[in-house]
């Protein structure tokens, strides 16, 4: 049941639009045919090939800034006492609850003024921002035992060796976890791109779909074909890492 | 000596080498297959012009206004297109610059506004407060478009039965509906209610028929209380609520479903439509644009007429330039009209319109008593206003004199009356 | 000690890079938002001061309150629903059954799917003709209008959206299953505990943390839900599913009241903000966090 609406939509890639909009409703297509892959390859002023490269660029860069910076920022939280811990990371968390909409144009006038607009860098740090990755770390941090870090610091290893050598291993599943997440929503998020990108060679996917819909004519075979393909790499991450998923939510004790 | 001389001359060299290209970004609407057209005359005017580039970014309709005013506020943006709807606004908030008769090779304004069909510039937005900012790109009126091949197979004569007012379309629509098990699985007439923008452009219409002008922000106030507005208000709601020819959810686009045969008449198609219905299952002898139908007792008016225009941006840096290009854009619609696209630019020959565009002569007739279109910069807040009053009656079983009344609070708050 | 001091001290430099890039890129651009809150702007021209006028504003709009109903509704039916059928599944995949995986999987895949696509697949399935409709008219007899009915369209909406995360919280859930130590079943089913004794005894209250977890993020992701009424209603019918997330984006993008549209995000920050501290409270003085 829940997989009948994706199982509808691969199918009907392979539809002729006419098919795809009749009345009474037909599941299976009657003339498979692959024009709508085909299709997508002579789009000329739209380069989908450029637009994929874009989305793996981006998804990939700032799902690795997210994990840089919650990792250490979720480290630091849980393994330190220093001064204002707590409040630091309220604030840090309040940030869940800004609603994206509200700092979109701010946060375009800045990437204006620091001549980041209309760039990876514009794309990459902003989509890295999750309040919500930095709290799952420190959970998991927390769950890390005080005594290998104290035989550590002993042994005269500094911090950063500690946190490098023994704590990140040991977060390797957390971290999967984080990645599947994240991806996920970096790659599939329209609004922001939309704002700040000017060039249609810097597009990313999900603008391209959205794209498809014309206010006279939407080629829906073309447009379900390019969804399919988009959502091809977040399935393949899943299943690869899907093996360690699990264990990574366990591990950051989440009892 | 000869070492300074070589010195100057390279340095002379470098610094002509190094004058930086002059870019012009131009932002426009996409539509196949009219992208293919701007980009290349893009192409030819930087052929003519080496020291130009021109950067088109193509983005959804439904976007323009949004990607331009982020644009200018990131002075991104140089020259761009915008619908008369949305115009008013930008040219309200001083973000527009105006014509530049050199770059047209002429001398005054209006000898530039006279390269163009009397009044063409008003009709498509391009015109504000007695100021000119904009050049058309395009301009359409809608027309009545009803599926002949439909009316034939319910033995009607598409020659005589084709509805001449609002009593004959609605008992078309009756014929036409097609029902089964209570389900309605053809319109009887159809039109998007999720965008307001098309029961607005349909209402502006019924409207003006009914003599109320909603051609200004007063006006459209007014109307709300007259016994006009709730008739031609309610003639529209009818349809879907007690004439039975219009279920909402059959499908959303009502060019679409016109175009697979899913509603027998629809009010929103351009000469442009010909074109878009290549692209589905109904045929062109299958249909028939007409002209609006009108009310017996009402103003020979038609459908809306509108358009879009092109515009400089204010913050632009060489404006006489951003206005050779725009002029350049705009020179040749004859590549245009092949697919149905009318460019009211007078070097056009008139022939061809006839030639590209089948029942030209519907549109052309039309044209003369097209209703104008309100010029406001409140236009985006109205138009959602006007959906939300269409929507309550649809769907809330509101009734049609409590939603103009809360039409007419809305209005007031919004113009700050 | 002052040797220990030293070393959490330098906790705070691994605190640093996110404090600032989040200071940057969010805080300030919030910050932004609450002071044009008291401006009239619509982007382009000077903004003026009103002062509390946007505030006193959005307190006598009809159209807000709605929107902070509608957002309510769905977001405290859908957590409730989704909560409550991933836990199920949760427990229904910890049996033993054939291609897990692939049942697990197919769960998880609306997660991942575009919101632009499966708005697409599912007008088509809730249409007046589409595969949807058909199937109640085949069972239960009656046309149900899901995307044209101003009483109806909400729960379309919740049902996709049930249907796109159920997946992200069933695994949440799986993993808080595999966390409670299995000697505690042994135990109770030593001691003839039955199923449902050792569900409400040992498995509930274990799984405390993580049912709050879940409730507390579902309902602030919930809360800010925008693309999928943004794409399949735009707000309609008759602004039944306008959420607040959209009246924000349509007041600052649409009718350019920046101002507005800003004083509106702060009434939303707040409201979470203020959930959040219940919340906590609850969770305070239930833990060791």
């Amino acid at each position: 049941m829940f997989l009948f609406p994706f199982f509808w939509m691969v199918v009907s890639s392979f539809k002729p639009t006419s098919e795809v909009l009749a009345i009474p409703v037909n599941i299976l297509p009657k003339n498979w045919q692959l024009d709508a892959y085909t299709n997508l390859l002579n789009y000329s002023e739209y380069d989908f090939s450029r637009y994929f490269l874009n989305s793996l660029i981006v998804t990939f860069f700032a799902v690795l800034l997210a994990v840089v910076l919650c990792t250490t920022a979720g480290y630091g939280f849980a393994k330190y006492n220093f001064k204002y811990n707590n409040l630091y990371f309220i604030i840090v968390l309040s940030t869940i609850m800004i609603p994206f909409q509200a700092i979109v144009v701010p946060l375009f006038i800045l990437m204006k003024n620091l001549g980041l607009q209309n760039s990876y860098l514009g794309l990459i740090i902003p989509e890295s921002l999750t309040a919500f990755g930095v709290f799952l770390m420190r959970q998991f941090f927390y769950s890390v035992p005080d005594e290998i870090i104290e035989s550590a610091r002993i042994d005269g290893a500094s911090e950063f060796r500690i946190f490098w050598n023994i704590a990140v291993p040991m977060a390797k599943t957390a971290i999967f976890a984080l990645i599947i997440f994240h991806s996920q929503w970096v790659w599939n998020l329209l609004l922001w791109p939309l704002i700040i990108i000017s060039s249609p060679e810097m597009r990313t996917i999900p603008q391209a779909i959205a794209l498809f819909s014309g206010v006279y004519f939407t080629p829906y075979p073309e447009q379900l074909a390019i969804s399919v393909l988009a959502c091809l790499p977040l399935l393949v991450i899943f299943i690869f890492l899907s093996k360690n998923f699990t264990k990574g939510i366990t591990l950051t004790g989440l009892k | 000596m000869k070492k300074i001389s070589l010195f100057v001359s390279i340095f002379f060299l470098l610094s002509n080498l190094s004058i930086a290209k002059e870019t012009i970004r131009h932002i426009h609407w996409t539509q196949p297959p009219y992208d293919e057209i701007i980009m290349q005359t893009a192409k030819d005017f930087m052929a003519k012009n080496p020291n130009v580039e021109i950067k088109v970014q193509l983005v959804a309709d439904a976007d323009m206004p949004t990607k331009v005013r982020t644009a200018l506020t990131g002075g991104g943006v140089d020259t761009f297109a915008m619908p008369n709807m949305q115009s008013p606004w930008f040219m309200a908030n001083g973000t527009t610059a105006e014509i530049i008769p050199s770059a047209f090779g002429k001398n005054t304004v209006q000898e530039v506004v006279d390269m163009w069909l009397p009044g063409a510039i008003k009709k498509t937005g391009g015109f504000y407060e007695g100021k000119y900012y904009g050049i058309p790109h395009e301009m359409s009126n809608y027309a009545a478009w009803v599926n002949t091949a439909h009316m034939k197979a319910a033995g009607l004569d598409p020659e005589r039965d084709i509805p001449k007012t609002w009593q004959e379309f609605k008992l078309l629509g009756k014929i036409l509906t097609k029902k089964e098990n209570n389900v309605i699985t053809r319109n009887g007439f159809a039109i998007n209610t999720k965008a307001a923008i098309f029961p607005f452009l349909i209402l502006h219409s019924l409207m003006q028929q009914k003599g109320q002008d909603w051609s200004s922000e007063k006006g459209l106030h007014k109307s709300l209380s007259t016994k006009g507005g709730l008739e031609a208000f309610s003639t529209f709601t009818n349809w879907a609520t007690k004439d039975g020819i219009f279920d909402p959810g059959l499908f959303d686009n009502e060019r679409e479903g016109f175009g697979n045969g899913l509603t027998s008449q629809f009010l929103t198609g351009g000469t442009w439509y010909w074109g878009v219905l290549d692209g589905y299952s109904v045929k062109r002898n299958e249909v028939m644009p007409i002209k609006y139908p009108r009310f017996k007792d009402g103003k020979n008016i038609g459908g809306v007429a509108y358009g879009y225009c092109v515009f400089v941006a204010k913050q632009t840096k060489n404006k006489e330039m951003a206005w050779k290009w725009l002029n350049y854009l705009e020179s040749h619609p004859e590549k245009y009209i092949v697919h149905g696209w009318f460019q009211p630019r007078k070097s056009l020959d008139k022939s061809l319109a006839a030639k590209y565009i089948p029942n030209y002569e519907v549109f052309g007739e039309e044209f003369e008593y097209a209703a104008a279109i309100i010029a406001s910069a409140n236009f985006a807040e109205l138009q959602d206003a006007v959906g939300a009053a269409v929507q309550r009656v649809l769907f809330e079983d509101t009734s049609n004199e409590d939603s103009l009344s809360m039409l007419k609070d809305d209005v007031e708050n919004i113009l700050e009356m | 000690m002052k040797y220990n001091e030293a070393i959490q001290q330098k906790g705070f430099y691994f605190v640093l890079p996110t404090l600032v890039i989040y200071g940057i890129f969010l805080i300030y651009p919030m910050l932004s938002a609450f002071h044009y809150s008291f401006f009239k702007w619509n982007m382009i021209s000077e903004s003026k001061f009103v002062g509390l006028k946007n505030y006193i504003r959005m307190f006598g709009d009809r159209r807000f309150w709605n929107s902070y109903y509608t957002t309510f509704h769905f977001t405290l039916i859908s957590i409730l629903i989704i909560i409550i059928f991933s836990f199920l599944l949760a427990l229904l995949f910890q049996e033993k059954m054939m291609l897990k995986n692939f049942f697990q999987s197919s769960i998880f895949i609306p997660v991942i799917l575009t919101m632009v696509a499966i708005a697409v697949v599912w007008q088509f399935m809730l249409q007046s003709t589409g595969v949807f409709s058909n199937i109640f008219l085949d069972i239960f007899g009656i046309n149900i209008k899901w995307l044209t009915s101003k009483s109806i369209t909400p729960y379309s909406m919740i049902l996709v959206n049930v249907w796109k995360i159920t997946g992200y919280y069933m695994i949440i859930f799986i993993a808080g299953l595999l966390n409670v130590p299995q000697i505690y079943y042994e135990a109770a089913k030593v001691d003839g505990a039955s199923y449902l004794q050792r569900l409400f005894f040992i498995t509930l209250p274990q799984l405390k943390n993580t049912f709050i977890l879940a409730f507390v993020s579902g309902v602030i992701f919930s809360f800010a839900a925008f693309p999928q009424q943004y794409v399949m209603t735009e707000g309609g019918p008759a602004r039944s599913t306008e959420v607040l997330a959209l009246l924000i984006y349509k007041q600052a993008f649409e009718f350019t009241k920046f101002g507005y549209s800003s004083a509106i995000s702060v009434a939303f920050f707040i409201t979470l903000l203020v959930f959040s501290i219940i919340q906590f409270k609850i969770f305070q003085s239930e833990s060791t966090y």
